[in-house]
């Protein structure tokens, strides 16, 4: 108490001095609140939109994950399908699941042809819920629809009502033709390029074939993904499911962790440039303490102060400033990040190409970063000052001018 | 010679310190032997530079000697750890300073309790011995004020009472006169030859002030790092 009380004092006796290191580490704490914010709040929206696109998890063959597969024995039978249902059922966070079916081929109309990938899936399952900007979703009662990226109606010139005709290889090699109408126009960023979406059932009309690719599974929560993942793994080898492979959507959203590897980088750098900041300025102002107190150091090691006690004093200091500092500046974030947020603003991402919310993430999870980075750069300060303090020697201190 | 003056406090043997600036060895005290007894008021006098203070600084266990030692109680400070040596300031020595040197962010109250805190005193203790001490040295009304508020005077006040509020065996003063008007300077050392007698603590004096060994028990000299009257001026103060 007496380390504490001493140090709480002794921080606000050159208070000109003191409020300029809050002020500084303050700022700098709020900065890196409002950085770490966006960050958090860029990361969420992309893992929220990767679990949209790929569920919590998805279960498909070995050969189908691996990839240089031969021919279709890649596929899921209905009697191994059926064996997944039972699988999920006993699964309470399992809250919807989907079969897929890819189809590789061409899109044309009659002026032109492109190829695409035509994602089979389950209309009216929420799985994978894609938002349109024109037209509508897929629907249950739709057997021969489709939906498109902005940029393939663009390439295709068509337009919501459009009829296609959709070519690819059937499971025995042959070729087949079926037409689709474009139900709908997916918002930018929704759907890749040269991705469509269109019912499984249409697929596998297209492949002449009653098999899937892989099963789209959705949870109640974000945070069971991995538990969830290893349990209907290990139920899978334990009912005579051996060969099928479940991926959680971490695993497929290649993007996300790019993303947040980039984003926390950047975050990691300005952190650090800002912890530096701090931690000179912060030890310029505490050896300035030091020296001006260096006669009562030797007066308090007389009166019989030890020398672990003294270093508690400075260092006290420094943890002190961190905290009030690293607080007031979290609060400071947090009242600008809130302001950010109600004020609405909108910036435009290239890679979307349309106005997203420039938002804020808000809380303890975002808080507690830049507050460490305050608190460790000032007592990493407070180091030295204490360290010489705690080293006087008593009768040259007494004698210092 | 009363009966306190019996039993010998501190003993010094052969006592000598050196100073090194750059290549030249400064002899700040050279051999030095000397007992102050139980309840003694040594007052040492002699010029700047003659090393009273140095001689202080060792007595107090705020220095290391370069050879001979100080026995306080019959211990040798210099066989004790730096923690030992502090703790043995805390308990057993106080310290009255020429600058005063209180602690400026803490009230009078806060100086005077500072070497309780450390020697883990109750806040109930404290605050009767505090109280106490501040009672008698006459500062009881300024407890709550910070240092800055009070005259010279009142500052060695306070310092006098933190050097006593732990009951040391031993009392420095180095110079507690030097800094103030004659008068007030008359004040404290009154103050410490009727605690000296009252309290019946030991305090020894470093002065360059002559008038200071008024008070004195015994007085002796220092010129040159060597005491010239090694303990045989013997006079009664009262």
């Amino acid at each position: 108490m007496l380390v504490i009380k001493l140090a709480l004092r002794n921080l606000f006796r050159n208070r000109r001095r003191t409020i300029l290191s809050l002020s500084l580490i303050a700022l700098g704490t709020a900065a890196l609140f409002l950085f770490r914010g966006y960050n958090v709040d860029v990361i969420t929206a992309v893992k929220d939109s990767a679990i949209e696109r790929h569920g919590h998890f998805q279960i498909a063959t070995e050969a189908y994950w691996e990839g240089g597969r031969y021919g279709y024995d890649y596929l899921i039978s209905p009697e191994l399908l059926a064996g997944v249902k039972e699988v999920l059922a006993e699964e309470p966070q399992v809250i919807s699941y989907s079969t897929n079916l890819g189809l590789e081929g061409l899109i044309a109309t009659e002026e032109r042809s492109i190829p695409v990938v035509a994602i089979g899936i389950q209309p009216g399952n929420p799985v994978p819920d894609v938002e349109v900007k024109e037209g509508r979703r897929l629907e249950q009662a739709d057997l021969e629809a489709v939906l498109i990226s902005p940029g393939l109606a663009r390439a295709l010139e068509i337009e919501v009502g459009d009829y296609l005709m959709v070519t690819a290889r059937t499971v025995h090699g042959d070729f087949k033709s079926g037409n689709v109408k474009v139900a709908g126009i997916s918002r930018p960023g929704e759907i890749e390029g040269t991705t469509v979406i269109t019912p499984i059932s249409f697929n596998q009309m297209m492949r002449e074939t009653d098999r899937i690719g892989r099963i789209v599974v959705k949870l109640d929560d974000h945070g069971a993904t991995e538990e969830v993942a290893l349990r209907v793994q290990r139920a899978l080898e334990g009912n005579d499911l051996a060969g099928l492979r479940v991926r959680t959507w971490e695993d497929l959203a290649w993007f996300h962790h790019l993303l947040a590897l980039f984003l926390n980088s950047v975050f990691g750098f300005i952190g650090l440039v800002i912890f530096l900041l701090v931690l000179f300025s912060v030890l310029e102002a505490l050896t300035m303490a030091f020296f001006e107190r260096i006669r009562e150091v030797g007066t308090v090691r007389a009166i019989g102060t030890r020398r672990h006690q003294v270093f508690g004093m400075f260092l006290s200091e420094g943890v002190l400033l961190g905290l009030f500092s690293g607080l007031l500046g979290v609060a400071l974030g947090w009242g600008i990040g809130s302001l950010i947020n109600v004020a609405g603003l909108t910036y435009i991402l290239p890679i979307a190409g349309e106005k997203l919310p420039f938002r804020i993430a808000l809380g303890l999870d975002v808080a507690w970063a830049p507050f460490l980075v305050a608190l460790v750069a000032t007592t990493i300060s407070a180091i030295y000052p204490a360290y010489r303090a705690a080293k006087l020697e008593i009768a040259s201190a007494l004698r210092f001018v | 010679m009363s009966k306190d003056f019996q039993q010998p406090l501190l003993k010094i043997e052969n006592l000598s310190k050196d100073y090194s600036l750059g290549k030249i060895v400064v002899h700040a005290l050279r051999g030095v032997n000397l007992e102050v007894p139980q309840g003694d008021l040594l007052v040492i006098s002699g010029p700047s530079g003659s090393g009273k203070t140095t001689l202080l600084n060792l007595i107090g266990a705020i220095a290391r000697p370069t050879s001979g030692d100080v026995f306080l109680e019959g211990k040798a400070l210099s066989k004790l750890s730096d923690g030992r040596l502090a703790e043995l300031r805390n308990h057993k020595i106080g310290f009255i300073f020429q600058s005063f040197a209180l602690i400026p962010v803490l009230s009078v109250y806060e100086n005077v309790e500072y070497p309780l805190l450390l020697l883990g005193a109750s806040r109930k203790e404290r605050q009767r011995r505090v109280m106490d001490m501040l009672g008698e040295v006459g500062l009881g009304e300024l407890a709550r004020r910070r240092p800055n508020d009070l005259s010279g005077g009142q500052h060695q006040r306070v310092a006098i009472a933190r050097a006593l509020v732990t009951e040391p065996r031993l009392v420095l003063a180095d110079e507690p006169s030097a800094n103030l008007d004659s008068e007030t300077g008359d004040e404290i050392m009154k103050l410490v030859a009727r605690l000296n007698k009252e309290q019946k603590v030991t305090f020894i004096v470093v002065t360059h002030d002559p008038v200071v060994s008024r008070y004195a028990r015994r007085s002796v000299h220092i010129r040159d790092g060597r005491l010239l009257n090694e303990g045989v001026e013997t006079r009664a103060c009262d």
